[in-house]
């Protein structure tokens, strides 16, 4: 009997013992390592920045100075007249709450896209890709018309609402992609089981996409949490403000910007995303487990 | 066990088959629209409506003060026949697209595939990698961007310590300031890497240790099984990816501020669209540019779509 | 029923709640600001610090008239003026709102602001804010702005580096003097320019200075361009030889500086000796470095027209689908003349326009502010024929101008090449009527 092929399992069976080996593995960590802080090289200096007084940023330009402060960080707490850790939380209930729309809506509008057929599928596969390719600029004004209409602006609502009406077509096509690698027969068995379209949806298509949810989750959250054009737009209030929009609130293209205190703050807003990547990490590493059958 | 359960039925799927498969059908069809309600819902309220308004809007002059006023197909004519700055941006943009986003994906795979050997510390580095992503297009990113490709900025000096002297400004010369935005993209290239990371996941190990047994070299495995196994990865990425490089905005405003860049050679197509949407309150013919853009990015889609067949490999629908 | 079901659906329950209420929160808030209750919105463009200001500003002015209150929206320059643009296609523009002179024409002859006139016996006090005052708004017969400000012109130098070379701003009487002066502060051996360029910014307000000197305008009454090839070609020539000679920084440099806003200015660096500027960006200069700073009045033209000065004004607006027009002309009123609110608003935005107002906040002020205000007033003695007002097209002039400048600076189109390009698209983009 074949064993069941064992998913998302590294390689590590082919590693032998041996110093060979082990100054491979030296040598790969060492190049990841240098590369990873070439890479992150930028971020380092934003983080340094955000320790130098505000007037020595761009006097002193290099990773060092001569002075470290973190002035920049209880300036910028308090500049905007609001702390800015009411940004941070709006910025919080926006995007937990536009995960949880997304993962709803697009789970739906992908299993019967990948699963189901019914008459008009290929049409609306078609539109669906179509509204990706759209550029925002021109749905910009009409959507902001329908949304003054309907009372929404200076609230989330614009913001929230549409996540659970799928709009989102990105993930859409992400799982519809996920989906069709998932054999047929696990369907068909199913159905031999007596479920339905439903229970094949619940028991037996879902939790195999786990990877393909946290992959989901995880953008969502980033993305709405890094959008700055949509909640300027909508939210006029200062004590709605997302965190990008107070960053924002830090910049005057006329006059004198405040870079010490903005770099300060955008590292904390970079803070939730970071932990939000660690923990929904460990979702894509295990991949599927073959158990969740049962 | 699932499988040998599967196996086991194989002899038997016709004999249910043909007992009712109409209703099975009008039973999937009812489920079908149960599950898009809420897809159909926001494609009727919130998409159709407002890119219908847009598609009226480009055959109107409408400068977002007073009433749309019906022009007919003179700003596609004026696009086409006395707008050389919509060639130039067209042109710029292509050549973003066509540069960054294979040059993204190769090394968004080349990472993915190098985090994936289960080496300890592996899920730290992930996040390592990926953090330039979470950068996002904040306007910090602009700031850094300038820093680094600045005139005495980091790249110039790290060049300078390994004997390069006179180098431009990246950021600021016409020539070079493309090409900051196209690194500026392919640095972030933490959301396609994690896609592959987890559809590499979902290559079953069996596959590369039946193959080791046969004796096939790295490459062989990685071209007979990762790639055609990835395939359906690959391609939802450089959709995607090409897609949105082809919509790129927000890193060209933030980065050239909202200029263009330096005699507009960071003009993107999307920057265009919105300079003669918001500065010159031109929105009939920024209507008009986003459906050519429309148009051009589904010219695209469909010739990969059209072409996919022959590479990408679904393991789920092997009819 | 398993503990887990029960709790499961406890804990969705709970969160279906929390839900809602958020909603009703989120929804609150809005609705509160469209009540007919006597409320305004106010919308400014500027970052946190003028906000704060201006929020206390206001508040005197809600805390006199009871039973009103008033919200205050702000974004930076763009951002704002893209969301007003929207506002405005939703025709639910902002109470109170202030305006970019490039922007007036538009916004005014599309009756998209509300008139002033009506106002003006009583809840707006137009007496002491200049003869430019009113002329500044004013569009097709009604007056859709007030100057609450004036910025102005301006020559900045570094003491140190002037005075070394025993070198007074002042003495610049025409641009060749400018030139001069430049050339011998220059110094390329440690990295310093003589003077920064003009030509590659997004504003253009030195250009329209030449161009006003010259006898000519920006604009014709009927909205068309009224300057010549000759006299921008002239301007560029001016900048070209600086910058061939090394007097002038690189293009590359000098976009980078500018992208980088007042922290990377040359003057803030040490890099420039000189530089052509916004009079009120002396403070916000001299704070970000330790180095004196100076300010003269610029240059004119050989024979130039006696009346060329001109300060660009910050303007304010109501709009004209305003719930409360006397009460969004009476704030208008109170941003233009009120003096507490002025002692509290101070210069952030500018000189303000109101000659009153300007003297009574004079003795709080610092040092580089003094000299600005100093310099405002001396300046508006002077003999200053009317500018024209901004037609629809201005805010597409000053992009067409930074890419020309750009094109020279860069050495990409000839002088001569890039003006007649200039030309052809400033007369599309402001046809006469």
């Amino acid at each position: 009997m074949t064993t069941l092929p064992r998913w998302g399992a590294s390689t590590n069976a082919r590693t032998q013992a041996g110093n060979h080996h082990r100054g491979r593995r030296l040598l790969t960590h060492a190049v990841i390592i240098v590369a990873g802080i070439a890479m992150i090289y930028p971020l380092i200096w934003m983080i340094a920045s955000s320790f130098k007084p505000d007037k020595l940023i761009f006097t002193e330009p290099g990773l060092w100075s001569s002075t470290w402060t973190l002035q920049n960080y209880v300036d910028g707490w308090n500049q905007i007249g609001l702390p800015f850790g009411l940004f941070l939380f709006n910025s919080l209930i926006i995007s937990v709450a536009c995960v949880v729309g997304n993962l709803f809506s697009c789970t739906l509008a992908a299993y019967a896209f990948s699963r189901l057929r019914f008459r008009g599928s290929g049409a609306m596969f078609a539109f669906m890709l179509v509204t990706i390719m759209l550029p925002f600029q021109v749905i910009l004004v009409p959507q902001y018309i329908l949304f003054q209409t309907i009372g929404w602006t200076n609230t989330f609502l614009p913001l929230i609402v549409p996540k659970f009406l799928g709009v989102d077509s990105f993930f859409i096509f992400l799982m519809v992609q996920f989906i069709r690698g998932i054999p047929r027969e696990l369907d068909e068995a199913a159905t031999v089981d007596g479920c339905g379209p439903i229970q094949i949806f619940w028991r037996v298509v879902l939790p195999l996409m786990r990877p393909a949810l946290a992959v989901t989750a995880v953008f969502t959250f980033i993305w709405t949490w890094n959008d700055f054009l949509t909640p300027l737009l909508y939210l006029t209030d200062q004590a709605k403000f997302t965190a990008p929009v107070g960053l924002n609130a830090f910049i005057d293209s006329t006059g004198v910007t405040s870079y010490g205190p903005m770099f300060a703050m955008a590292i904390l807003s970079l803070i939730p995303l970071f932990i939000v990547f660690l923990l929904a990490q460990r979702q894509l590493v295990q991949g599927i487990a073959t158990t969740g059958l049962k | 066990m699932t499988i040998r359960k599967a196996e086991g039925v194989v002899a038997r799927p016709r004999a249910t088959a043909a007992v009712k498969p109409r209703a099975r059908r009008r039973k999937g069809q009812r489920s079908a629209y149960l599950f898009l309600i809420p897809w159909m819902a926001g494609a009727l309220l919130v998409t159709i409506g407002p890119m219908l308004a847009s598609l009226v809007l480009s055959f109107t002059n409408y400068n977002l003060l007073g009433s749309p006023q019906f022009v007919g197909a003179q700003n596609y004519k004026q696009m086409f026949t006395s707008d050389p700055r919509f060639w130039h941006a067209s042109g710029v943009t292509l050549e973003y697209v066509v540069i960054g986003v294979p040059l993204q994906l190769a090394l968004a795979l080349a990472v993915a595939m190098l985090l994936n050997r289960g080496l300890r510390g592996m899920s730290f580095y992930r996040s390592f990698y990926y953090l330039p992503s979470l950068l996002g297009s904040s306007v910090a990113v602009a700031l850094l961007w300038r820093q680094i490709f600045g005139a005495d900025g980091l790249v110039n000096q790290a060049l300078a310590l390994v004997g390069f002297h006179h180098l431009p400004n990246w950021v600021a010369d016409p020539t070079w300031s493309l090409g900051t935005l196209v690194a500026l993209h392919v640095w972030a290239f933490g959301s396609p890497m994690v896609i592959f990371l987890a559809g590499l996941r979902q290559v079953p190990a069996q596959l590369y240790e039946a193959a080791a047994v046969d004796g096939a070299g790295a490459w062989r495995r990685f071209s007979s099984i990762t790639i055609p196994m990835l395939s359906p990865v690959v391609f939802f990425n450089l959709i995607l990816q090409m897609i949105s490089a082809f919509q790129t905005f927000t890193q060209a405003y933030v980065v050239s501020g909202g200029t263009g860049g330096p005699v507009d050679s960071t003009l993107f197509f999307s920057l265009y669209l919105y300079q003669r949407a918001f500065t010159d309150f031109d929105m009939g013919y920024a209507s008009a540019m986003a459906w050519v853009l429309l148009v051009v990015i589904g010219l695209f889609t469909w010739l990969a779509f059209a072409t996919s067949g022959r590479w990408v490999f679904y393991e789920g629908e092997k009819e | 029923m398993s503990p887990s079901t029960f709790s499961r659906r406890a804990f969705l329950g709970v969160g279906a709640a929390a839900g809602v209420s958020l909603g009703l929160a989120a929804c609150s808030g809005g609705s509160a600001s469209t009540s007919t209750s006597k409320s305004l919105t106010v919308a400014q463009w500027g970052d946190s610090t003028r906000a704060g200001l201006y929020e206390k500003a206001t508040k005197l002015f809600t805390a006199a008239h009871k039973g009103t209150t008033a919200k205050l929206q702000y974004a930076d320059l763009n951002p704002y003026l893209e969301r007003l643009a929207t506002q405005a296609a939703a025709r639910k523009l902002p109470d109170v709102l202030w305006m970019r002179d490039t922007h007036i024409g538009r916004y005014g002859s599309a009756h998209a602001l509300l008139d002033l006139s009506p106002y003006f016996d009583n809840q707006i006090d137009t007496k002491t804010l200049g003869a430019a005052a009113i002329p500044s708004g004013k569009i097709a017969g009604g007056v859709y702005a007030l100057p609450t400000h004036y910025v102005g012109q301006a020559t900045l130098g570094s003491k140190s580096l002037l005075d070394a070379k025993g070198i007074d701003l002042n003495s610049f009487t025409h641009w060749d003097d400018l030139a001069a002066g430049a050339t011998e502060l220059a110094d390329p051996s440690k990295g310093i320019y003589g003077v920064g360029d003009p030509t590659v910014n997004v504003t253009h307000r030195h250009l329209e200075a030449w161009i006003r000197q010259s006898g000519e305008e920006l604009f014709t009454k009927g909205g068309g361009v009224g300057f010549t090839a000759d006299t921008v070609e002239a301007w560029f020539e001016f900048w070209d030889k600086l910058r061939k000679s090394k007097v002038l920084p690189s293009a590359d440099r000098e976009v980078q500086a500018d992208s980088g806003g007042s922290a990377t200015n040359f003057l803030v660096t040490g890099k420039a000796a000189l530089m052509m500027d916004s009079s009120n960006h002396l403070s916000s200069l001299q704070a970000l470095t330790k180095n004196p700073l100076v300010m003269g009045s610029i240059p004119t033209v050989p024979n130039s027209t006696d009346d060329w000065w001109f300060f660009p004004p910050i303007l304010i607006s109501a709009a004209a689908n305003t719930k409360n027009p006397e009460l969004a002309a009476a704030l208008i009123g109170f941003y233009c003349n009120d003096v507490p609110a002025a002692k509290i608003t101070l210069l952030n935005q500018g000189a303000p326009s109101s000659d009153t107002v300007r003297s009574a906040i004079a003795p709080a002020l610092s040092a580089s502010d003094k000299a600005f205000i100093d310099q405002i007033s001396r300046e508006q003695k002077n003999p200053s024929r009317a500018l024209p007002i901004r037609p629809e097209g201005a805010s597409q002039l000053d992009t067409i101008l930074t890419r020309t400048g750009q094109q020279i600076a860069y050495g990409r189109q000839s002088i001569s090449a890039a003006v007649a390009a200039l030309m052809t698209s400033a007369k599309q983009a402001l046809p006469e009527k």
